[in-house]
């Protein structure tokens, strides 16, 4: 019995071994901005190039960049779809120079150096409020109101060294007011390994208040939990979730053309029914969301914040550790 | 292979044999893992090498109070999870082995579900119950008035984890008393011992070795859980959140590794711990016996053990019973109870299911084929044959399955992404990967059922001429078939949802039960999730149930 469970074992694992044969239209996209959004753009895609065929890889940003440092020698994913634009920032080595058709649509702040890449979404951070707990009025409004003491043991938020939006976050609080409020907030927050965990336990009622991206709230509140949105009272930054073509990827061709098709206006009318904001200015809010002309921002220097990151990662890690 | 003829000449198959389960162990366990475990001793993006080795990785531990708290944190968990787990398992495997029973392979099938528990839901049930706003929580504070412990911390982790950790002790304790030779119990009964002194003096210390390798691998699996810390933990990281920040936060694997050799060091000790328990009790029973052990049949040894059990297994499957509830929920938000039901969730998921399945079955199958041969072969190696470096053996098969999920993971997406053998974007390196990191479980549960097997049996068989073939099938496998069994069922249960390497490797053509999941909670549909997820506990329900039966009816006929 052994000696056969052994040759069908053998044979199973040369059926498997077999390569994926090369198609000639093919494209691997490393999706970060979730699987309900990308299903509607890649069958939007099959419509117009139903010669190419799309292969996704699902996972968060931490995970897909493992993986495209991982395969660096080799590369195996084409793009990388709806990662935290502080993610490409500093990883720019990483991605192809391209100038996408509609280059002229798009903002040059939301556009890497040497075009590396393209602002998709903008997961606007703001504070997500279980309204059954904690009643709007008296709510906090603002990042500083985030250090009150009123707050301790109320907020939940992400550890800024796993979860890029979170450190987003972190980011903008010490542009705005440094290290003291960061501190004074440490103290008030607990700080989780999951950013997922953040908005789903304000919505179950866990924790009175959390900071996430605000389309989740908008989701959550459709989903019919009791949660609002409070843009802070300071602004918040304009933050983008960016793509990009992965540098010597396998199928280059494809790749222009997937990354054309989602930079297109088309593709952003379907971003923003997911309820994301687009980084286009010609496509308008979602239905759920405030305009984005009308959410109070700031002057966000996301240069600054992922040159500054492993400091500044570092600095909060001893902090946290010492509360 | 004329291994079925006596042969008067040298019998070479134990050698090829060997030399190809070094092959595998090599290429595919030792050179990645150790590649990357020799990363922890130079800094970030260094080839490891003599010329530029450090510590530098390691200071952490020594100075950033995160880190100390973590090592703490790790072994605080670790250590109560598994004197819980094992606490619990214990008088269950007893009562299931020794005490009639009805419903036996329905149990034992049952009490596999929490192991097939998919990542994070079951943590997220315990939110939905025990929390804050938990349907427990709030029923204890209307009715009586009581306000609930947190379940954040350290209560929450340590009930999570030893309600879902409980089964590796269960089965592989009762695989060993149900295989225990029923005579020397017998003869203590016969001369006057009390049923508890028979159980103190002769059956417990009996299993003890079962009970070490089963302790060992909860131990081993609470050390590496990355998702219930993550969600129940709060602020409380353990050594894999941290490995985790430095991974897929910092691609930092070098200071990753440095972490996971922490993990192995805290392992280690344990296992040294276990062994020289172990060593003071060493014994063989197995002589070949073919009947069972003697069932307990009194009418209180049988309300005992049906109340018991039943408890147990009622506790350990809340998480999965939530998920079963919250899958038929169409609207369950900011109420304590869903306020609509209905199969809209099943509805949504069913076409996008059949692939998912599909692959789990073939990869886990695979995987679980390969690790029962080769887990057997080198349990028999490592047991039988006395050779230097033995130790090594021993290590070597513990470390991948020590390592947590995202080390292997990383350091076979490295190996074998370029180079001699090009495996990323197959179903082989997924197949590869699970071999590697379950191994030990096969391993570990064979070795303590062949340490208990008498080698006289095997030698009688060599001196009648049969080739090492030959015994190997006829009497040491039949003989410690409860055991490969006990592994093998664990093995394949635990890879239907394995997630911590899927998620690196998997690639378009290859997405598994959890990838479908994974994607569900990405996409905040986590009713949609709990569909997939119960499609997947009943779905591994009847093919545990079935092949315990099928399996168990076989492995009777081998004995004849």
């Amino acid at each position: 019995m052994q000696r056969r469970s052994f040759l069908a074992a053998a044979v199973a694992s040369l059926v498997l071994a077999a390569p994926a044969f090369a198609q000639s239209g093919r494209v691997v996209v490393y999706n970060a901005g979730g699987p309900d959004l990308f299903k509607p753009l890649s069958e939007a895609f099959a419509q117009k190039y139903p010669q190419v065929k799309i292969d996704v890889i699902n996972a968060g940003v931490g995970e897909l960049f493992t993986r495209i440092r991982a395969e660096r020698s080799n590369p195996r994913g084409d793009v990388l779809l709806g990662a935290s634009g502080e993610a490409f920032v500093g990883n720019t080595e990483l991605f192809q120079p391209y100038k996408a058709k509609e280059h002229d649509a798009f903002d040059p702040k939301v556009v890497g150096p040497d075009n590396t890449f393209y602002g998709f979404s903008m997961p606007l951070q703001a504070l997500i409020v279980n309204t059954k707990l904690m009643p709007l009025d008296q709510a906090p409004k603002s990042w500083k109101d985030l250090g009150e003491p009123r707050y301790t043991g109320k907020i939940i938020m992400s550890n800024p060294s796993l979860s890029g939006s979170a450190y987003g976050q972190i980011a903008q609080i010490l542009q705005l007011h440094g290290w003291d409020l960061v501190s004074k907030i440490i103290g008030n927050a607990t700080f989780v390994a999951q950013s997922a965990v953040v908005f789903q336990n304000v919505a179950k009622g866990e924790y009175a208040v959390g900071l996430t991206g605000d389309s989740n709230i908008v989701t959550m509140a459709q989903q019919g939990f009791p949660v609002a949105a409070v843009y802070p009272s300071e602004g918040t930054a304009l933050r983008f979730d960016a793509s990009g073509i992965i540098k010597g990827g396998p199928n280059p061709d494809s790749a222009k053309l997937f990354l054309d098709f989602i930079n297109t206006k088309e593709a952003h009318a379907i971003v923003v029914k997911s309820n994301r904001r687009s980084v286009r200015t010609d496509v308008a809010a979602p239905a759920g969301q405030i305009p984005t002309n009308q959410v109070k921002t700031f002057a966000y220097d996301d240069a600054a914040a992922a040159r500054d990151r492993k400091a500044n990662l570092e600095k909060f890690d001893d902090l946290l550790s010492r509360k | 292979m004329t291994g079925l003829a006596p042969s008067p000449r040298r019998d070479w198959l134990p050698w090829i044999v060997g030399a190809l389960t070094l092959c595998v162990l090599v290429a595919f366990l030792i050179y990645p893992i150790l590649k990357t475990v020799l990363g922890a001793f130079v800094r970030q993006g260094d080839e490891p090498s003599f010329a530029n080795w450090t510590l530098y990785n390691f200071e952490r531990f020594f100075v950033a109070a995160t880190y100390k708290s973590a090592v703490r944190n790790s072994i605080v968990v670790s250590v109560l999870s598994t004197v819980v787990a094992t606490l619990l398992a214990l008088p269950a495997a007893y009562a299931v082995a020794r005490i009639r029973m009805p419903f036996r392979n329905f149990i034992l099938a049952l009490s596999v579900i929490p192991l097939v528990a998919p990542p994070f839901i079951g943590a997220y049930s315990w939110i939905q119950l025990l929390g804050r706003s938990g349907i427990v929580t709030q029923y204890a504070a209307d009715w009586f008035g009581i306000t609930l412990p947190p379940i954040y911390g350290l209560f929450g982790i340590v009930l999570a984890l030893s309600l879902s950790f409980f089964p590796y002790v269960f089965l592989i304790v009762q695989g060993a008393l149900s295989a225990g030779d029923p005579y020397i119990e017998e003869s203590a009964q016969v001369m006057g011992a009390s049923r508890w002194r028979i159980l103190r003096t002769v059956t417990l210390p009996l299993v003890t070795p079962a009970i070490a390798a089963a302790a060992m691998i909860v131990f081993i699996k609470a050390l590496g859980n990355f998702g219930v810390p993550a969600i129940l933990g709060g602020e409380m990281y353990v050594l894999p959140t941290l490995i985790y920040f430095q991974v897929h936060g910092f691609f930092n694997l070098n200071g990753a590794s440095a972490i996971a050799l922490v993990n192995v060091l805290i392992t280690l000790l344990a296992i040294f711990i276990l062994a020289r328990i172990n060593r003071r009790r060493r014994f063989v029973t197995v002589t070949g016996v073919t009947r069972k052990a003697a069932q307990l049949d009194s009418l209180g040894a049988r309300i005992f053990a049906n109340a018991y059990v039943w408890t147990l297994l009622a506790l350990s499957l809340i998480p999965q019973i939530m998920v079963v509830w919250s899958s038929f929920a169409e609207r369950w938000a900011g109420t304590t109870f869903p306020t609509e039901y209905g199969l809209g969730n099943y509805r949504q998921v069913f076409g996008d299911l059949f692939q998912p399945i599909q692959n789990s079955l073939v990869l886990a199958g695979i995987a679980t084929v390969m690790t029962v041969i080769f887990g057997t072969l080198l349990a028999y190696t490592s047991v039988r044959r006395r050779f230097v470096g033995r130790w090594a053996l021993d290590l070597t098969v513990m470390l991948p399955f020590v390592l947590p999920g995202v080390v292997t993971g990383v350091a076979f997406l490295v190996t074998f992404n370029d180079g001699w053998l090009v495996l990323t974007g197959t179903g082989t390196i997924l197949v590869l990967a699970y071999f590697v990191r379950r191994i030990a479980y096969v391993f570990r549960s064979v070795s303590a059922s062949i340490s208990q097997v008498d080698p006289k049996m095997e030698e009688a068989s060599t001196i009648c001429g049969a080739t090492w073939a030959r015994t190997m099938r006829k009497v040491t496998v039949p003989l410690v078939a409860p055991g490969i069994l006990a592994g093998a069922v664990i093995v394949f249960a635990t890879l239907i949802s394995e997630m911590s390497v899927t998620i690196l490797l998997y690639s378009a053509s290859w997405k598994t039960i959890a990838v479908a999941i994974y994607e569900r909670l990405a996409s905040n549909e986590m009713p949609a999730a709990a569909a997939v997820g119960s499609v997947t506990i009943a779905l591994t329900l009847v093919l545990v149930f079935a092949a315990s039966r099928l399996i168990g009816r076989s492995m009777a006929d081998m004995f004849r």
